[in-house]
């Protein structure tokens, strides 16, 4: 009896190991919902261990939508910095770093409202989602102060 | 001897450097600052309309232009003023001509901006609501290379506010707009500025474009074309044509900065080269340069 529960606590400790390995792939669940000349107010759909960091890969991948993909149907159609995010990335390593490691982003994101109530995925994760509201004109300002940008003009 | 000739030496170049030594009250210890685009807002205009009168008539217009400059300052750029030239042109009698297009014109050379921003406001009224189109559209002036394009819509409201309406236009755009236009700039600090190179003979001239010269023994167009081959930035150029007695050259593109000293280069530098080219080929010739149009007179 005892070398059968063995076994059962192995098989289950070696399934929940694969799950976890299971690849998360990046995406862009972000979808447009209103704006002005300021801000933008998207849905974004995060994953996570945990409500709260699903939250935060939500609001990130908006950054990442708007930083290297551009929003469609929003005054920000084309990409803030460029489409190679992995160029970009290590061109300005410090502020990307800095910006999602460090959390910046968070100083950037006026509103993050939980729209659904976090689900369990494959893997044992939780997805949620959300909706964000960025300022817009700050993080362009931020991005043009950093060097991130070039300033309107040459 | 020796002695004498050292002190010639130093003096030489204490006189030399004290020639060429930058004025101290406009030195920047080597700080370069890129020299902006100037770019003016100006109201389309139709046929056989009064350009002068167009913006004190139509309040519609000049609120979607206002609108339009706020765009640009939100970005911490600052437009060339177009009423305020406007305004200057009458005061300087610089108008000479009746015709709407030439005085469009006139004020565009006269404001040396390099793009000029075209917008269009059209009011629609309808039993379903009123709204206010706008077309926007950025040109670079001297090559009339179109920046950016932007339609934007009001959406129907039951209003007689126009006003609103034509601000509501621009906004539904601007940003847009501005985003394309700031992506074309970039484009332009990677891949060079574009001018135009307008050669031609004056009337006197021994020379055509046939003529061999050089001690290769070329033909002066082949000449040409192989030196803008080598010194167009990126090697991107364009011949628009070339006949005996002219080359064009539609497209050339010059880097924003000089790239060994990282100055500030300009159309008119690049005349300079095109003059050295000549020189060294035994040629003379005049040179002008009208914003970024250089015309290359051989004579």
């Amino acid at each position: 009896m005892q070398h059968l529960m063995k076994l059962f606590v192995v098989g289950v400790s070696v399934l929940m190991l694969a799950n976890s390995c299971r690849t998360i792939y990046p995406s862009a669940e972000v979808n447009y919902l209103s704006g002005d000349e300021q801000t933008v107010t998207v849905r974004a759909v995060g994953i996570g261990n945990g409500e709260e960091k699903a939250i935060i890969n939500a609001e990130q991948k908006v950054f990442d939508v708007l930083f290297f993909r551009g929003l469609p149907e929003s005054k920000q159609k084309l990409p803030m910095t460029g489409n190679n995010e992995n160029e970009e990335k290590a061109k300005h390593k410090n502020y990307f770093d800095n910006f999602y490691d460090g959390k910046r982003h968070k100083t950037f994101v006026m509103s993050s409202i939980p729209v659904s109530k976090s689900t369990l995925i494959k893997g044992g994760q939780k997805q949620i989602a959300v909706d964000v509201k960025v300022n817009l004109s700050a993080l362009r300002r931020d991005l043009e102060t950093f060097g991130v940008i070039r300033k309107f003009g040459f | 001897m020796k002695k004498i000739y050292i002190t010639t030496l130093a003096i030489l170049s204490l006189f030399t450097s004290a020639v060429f030594a930058q004025n101290k009250a406009t030195d920047s210890g080597g700080q370069v600052v890129t020299v902006q685009p100037k770019i003016m807002v100006i109201p389309y205009t139709k046929e056989g309309e009064d350009l002068r009168t167009i913006l004190e008539q139509d309040e519609t217009k000049r609120i979607a232009i206002t609108k339009i400059k706020e765009g640009f300052d939100s970005r911490g750029f600052t437009t060339v003023d177009f009423v305020a030239r406007l305004k200057a042109a009458k005061t300087n009698n610089v108008f000479t001509s009746d015709n709407q297009t030439d005085i469009k014109t006139q004020i565009v050379e006269m404001s040396g901006a390099d793009v000029y921003v075209e917008a269009e406001v059209i009011v629609e009224k309808a039993s379903s609501g009123n709204s206010v189109k706008l077309i926007l559209t950025a040109y670079e002036c001297s090559t009339g290379n179109s920046l950016s394009n932007k339609v934007g819509e009001s959406g129907r409201f039951y209003t007689e506010d126009f006003n609103k309406l034509s601000s509501k236009a621009v906004e539904s755009c601007v940003d847009d707009f501005l985003n394309v236009m700031q992506a074309k700039f970039t484009d332009i600090v990677n891949n060079g500025k574009s001018i135009i190179i307008d050669i031609s003979f004056a009337p006197e001239s021994e020379y055509k474009m046939s003529s061999e010269v050089g001690d290769d023994g070329l033909p002066l167009s082949d000449q040409i074309e192989l030196w803008m081959e080598e010194n167009a930035f990126k090697n991107n150029y364009h011949i628009q044509g070339t006949t005996d007695v002219r080359m064009i050259f539609d497209d050339v593109r010059i880097p924003l900065k000089d790239q060994s000293t990282g100055n500030n280069y300009n159309p008119n530098k690049f005349g300079l080269e095109m003059f050295r080219f000549f020189k060294n080929l035994g040629i003379s010739i005049g040179r002008d340069v009208k914003g970024s149009t250089v015309y290359i007179t051989i004579k």
